[in-house]
């Protein structure tokens, strides 16, 4: 038989199997599709959460800035501590074209938020202080500015800063570009724990010193230090975006509202222009959670700091919580994968389809018990700052969690498959990484 | 699926493919070679031989581009898959090194600890400690010493992981010729995007903004002389008359149009290298490299690629 002729006949048998084992995920009629159900409602609870949580931190933060006590300091780290946790699931959520992150189609009314929420790494020497490769404190930052302030960069603005507000955070964040992170998560995490690295060289430790010590800002900046009221204006500032951020997000993902993102999402918008075609949204959603693990996840953040090594390409490097950012970023995965959120199940699943998951769950259990070790050796020995120092011998482990997460990546080709939607290895890669 | 996964597997054992013979001749030769070169440029910083040291970086760049543009010993055991961030950092990360390494230089710490990043041991660190600082002071030639050593033994690593996986990239010769495929377009994509068209001014992320001083080895002028050395290599892979390369096995497969039109734009991309200097990427000449480089790469990634089924097979029936 000629070759092409053979190549033909392949390829007729593959469409008809994958018709096949696809054809309840494409249901008639009205019907929406369960796998999308699945996913949104997921969406719902994850980021409610989240939202809540973040109000939480925004109340533990006020506490504190009205009476900065070591007792109000250690609530506001824990509340952040504990935000990060749902908010790092949430990040499964992200590429897929959805609003939390969107770059194009009416979603986009939502704000994008993502970069304001969670944008890093931060250039946090404009921010505060930082002891710098010479041992020395800078200064010139927007907590010692009293009037305007330059951030510096491509063509930036000049901003007044003598009250920080939200919107002044807003105003100046990525202003000259995109080092110039002012706002989100990791923003607070500086201004309660303050720098842990030393800059020179991190596996000098000369800043703070120790395995399982994190960034230790003295309570003196906020009591007796002369820009003690304006770091309770830039954390109280940070907090209220956050929360204002989420509100927005979630109410995309809330039940009962005929004109939001989920209900588009699900084919229901009032709207009938603003929905979803269901193979779109699935394309959107395997392709995205596919670089998010691989792209993001295995290489920028983890790939990055382990291979330089470098602390600053940490992920938590204030508060030394890298390890729970990937393991609730692994575990946002693993929940739209399964259909699950803490341990209830929320109906039909992407994995479901797979005939054979032999080789992903082969997958997805090393992962696991690599994620446990790190995190139980972040509590009991050393931190993620430590573990991937060059002659630690959690060094090599987390190289291979890595390789891992990225095959983890490649195998969502196969599981968007088995749900009758083909992608190709540049759907699940970052275009940038591409050309690596 | 499991029935096409053995149809698959039934057209693929009547295929011939790259072999032992090119294994043992490309692969395991040129990083004896790259070997050799780094020990005898050691030798000659031990000795402070400045117009040795010159002349033997030469060397050094030039072999280690050939291991570099065959490298696929990660696609076998996934272990090495970052092997090659620990010699070169070209475009790879966006750390600026220099800065570092003047630092380094100029601190009293401990070079053990001192040097501990990956990038401070690289081929790219030795080029600018070897080019611009001076040997005669201790701490200098010490430094170069300590990356020279680093790389002899990350290429030590990649020899022990070629013999140890040699059976594994023999005993498969589709998946043997998926991945040489695909390191191929990967490095040819480099080869033009980063190491030519980034320099002329004529990538998009440089369009119409050429510059010398951003070629690969621009502090040493070894710039075209890595480019012909990842040139030269590719002609072991695809045209080669000692032993049964790709471009035989393109033949095989009734791709003889679409590898002929590949060698082609090779040998002319090796005559633009010959006849360039360091200095003329930025010229004519330089445009002429990127033009043949570019026509290497689609000669391969679109008609090469397409045209032999068996790369798109292996990945297929890797899956459910």
């Amino acid at each position: 038989m000629h070759d092409s002729t053979k190549k033909l006949m392949i390829s007729f048998v593959l469409t008809v199997v994958i018709v096949i084992s696809a054809a309840s995920v494409f249901l008639s009629g009205n019907e929406i599709n369960p796998l999308l159900i699945t996913y949104a409602n997921i969406a719902t609870i994850n980021y409610t959460d989240a939202l809540n949580d973040a109000k939480k931190l925004g109340i533990k933060l006020k506490d504190f800035t009205i009476n900065p006590t070591i007792e109000t300091m250690g609530n506001a780290k824990a509340a952040w501590l504990n935000a990060r946790e749902s908010y790092s699931q949430t990040e499964a959520f992200r590429l897929s074209n959805g609003p939390i992150d969107a770059e194009e189609g009416w979603h986009t009314s939502y704000g994008a938020p993502e970069g304001r929420l969670n944008a890093w790494p931060l250039d946090e020497n404009m921010i505060d202080y930082t002891t710098n490769a010479k041992g020395r404190k800078t200064s010139g930052n927007i907590i010692d500015t009293p009037d305007i302030f330059n951030p510096g960069g491509e063509n930036p603005l000049v901003i007044d800063v003598s009250i920080i507000t939200s919107d002044v955070l807003v105003a100046l964040n990525e202003n000259g570009g995109n080092a110039n992170v002012t706002t989100g998560y990791h923003v607070i995490e500086f201004l309660l724990w303050g720098q842990d690295q030393d800059y020179t060289n991190f596996i000098k430790d000369s800043v703070t010193h120790g395995a399982l010590l994190a960034g230790q800002r003295p309570l003196a900046d906020y009591t007796i230090n002369v820009n003690a009221d304006r770091r309770k204006q830039y954390l109280n500032a940070a907090a209220s975006l956050i929360i204002s951020d989420l509100e927005s997000i979630t109410s995309a993902w809330a039940d009962g509202d005929s004109t939001n993102y989920k209900a588009a999402l699900l084919g229901q918008n009032s709207d009938v222009t603003k929905n979803i075609n269901v193979k779109v949204a699935l394309k959107q959603i395997f392709s995205g959670l596919g670089i998010f693990i691989k792209s993001e996840l295995a290489n920028e953040r983890i790939a990055m700091a382990v291979l330089t090594p470098s602390e600053e390409d940490e992920h938590s490097c204030f508060s030394d919580n890298t390890h729970r950012d990937i393991t609730q970023n692994f575990q946002g995965f693993k929940n739209l994968l399964f259909g699950t959120y803490n341990g209830f199940d929320y109906g039909v699943a992407l994995i479901d389809a797979m005939k054979d998951k032999t080789k992903l769950m082969g997958l997805i259990a090393s992962v696991n018990t690599k994620i446990n070790q790190m995190n139980t050796l972040a509590q009991v020995s050393r931190h993620f700052d430590y573990q991937i120092h060059p002659n630690d011998s959690q060094a090599r482990q987390i190289k291979i969690l890595k390789n891992e997460l990225r095959a983890i990546g490649d195998q969502m080709i196969y599981v968007a498959k088995s749900n009758g939607i083909d992608l190709t290895v540049g759907n699940i890669m970052d275009v940038e990484e591409i050309k690596l | 699926m499991r029935y096409l996964v053995v149809i698959i597997f039934f057209i693929s054992i009547v295929v011939n493919a790259v072999g032992e013979k090119f294994f043992n001749q490309v692969i395991i030769v040129n990083i004896i070679l790259a070997i050799k070169s780094v020990d005898l440029l050691i030798d000659n910083i031990n000795q402070a031989n400045s117009t040795r040291i010159r002349m033997q970086f030469g060397n050094l760049v030039s072999s280690w581009k050939k291991v570099e543009t065959t490298y696929f010993l990660g696609d076998l055991n996934e272990d090495y898959l970052d092997t090659p961030r620990y010699i070169d950092i070209f475009h790879g990360n966006n750390e600026e090194i220099k800065p570092q390494l003047d630092l380094i230089i100029n601190s009293n710490d401990e070079l053990f600890n001192a040097m501990y990043k990956y990038s401070h041991k690289t081929i790219n660190a030795l080029e600018y400690v070897l080019f611009t600082k001076d040997l005669s002071h201790q701490r200098v030639k010490n430094m170069a010493l300590i990356i020279a050593k680093s790389i002899k033994s990350y290429l030590s690593e990649i020899l022990d992981g070629y013999k140890m996986y040699q059976s594994k990239f023999l005993e498969n010769e589709q998946y043997a010729s998926a991945i040489l495929l695909n390191t191929l377009i990967a490095g040819t994509y480099k080869l033009k995007e980063w190491r030519v068209g980034d320099v002329a001014g004529l990538s998009k992320k440089f369009k119409n903004k050429p510059n010398n001083y951003r070629a690969e080895y621009a502090t040493s002028g070894n710039s075209v002389n890595a480019i012909k050395a990842i040139l030269e290599t590719q002609a072991q892979i695809i045209n080669s008359p000692d032993y049964q390369d790709l471009g035989d096995i393109s033949r095989q497969f009734k791709a003889r149009k679409e590898i002929d039109q590949a060698i082609s734009a090779l040998n002319d991309s090796i005559a633009n290298a010959n006849n360039m200097s360091e200095f003329d990427f930025i010229n004519d000449k330089g445009k002429r490299l990127y033009q043949s480089t570019n026509r290497l790469m689609k000669a391969y990634y679109i008609s090469l690629m397409d045209k032999l089924g068996f790369v798109s097979k292996v990945l297929d029936a890797d899956g459910d």
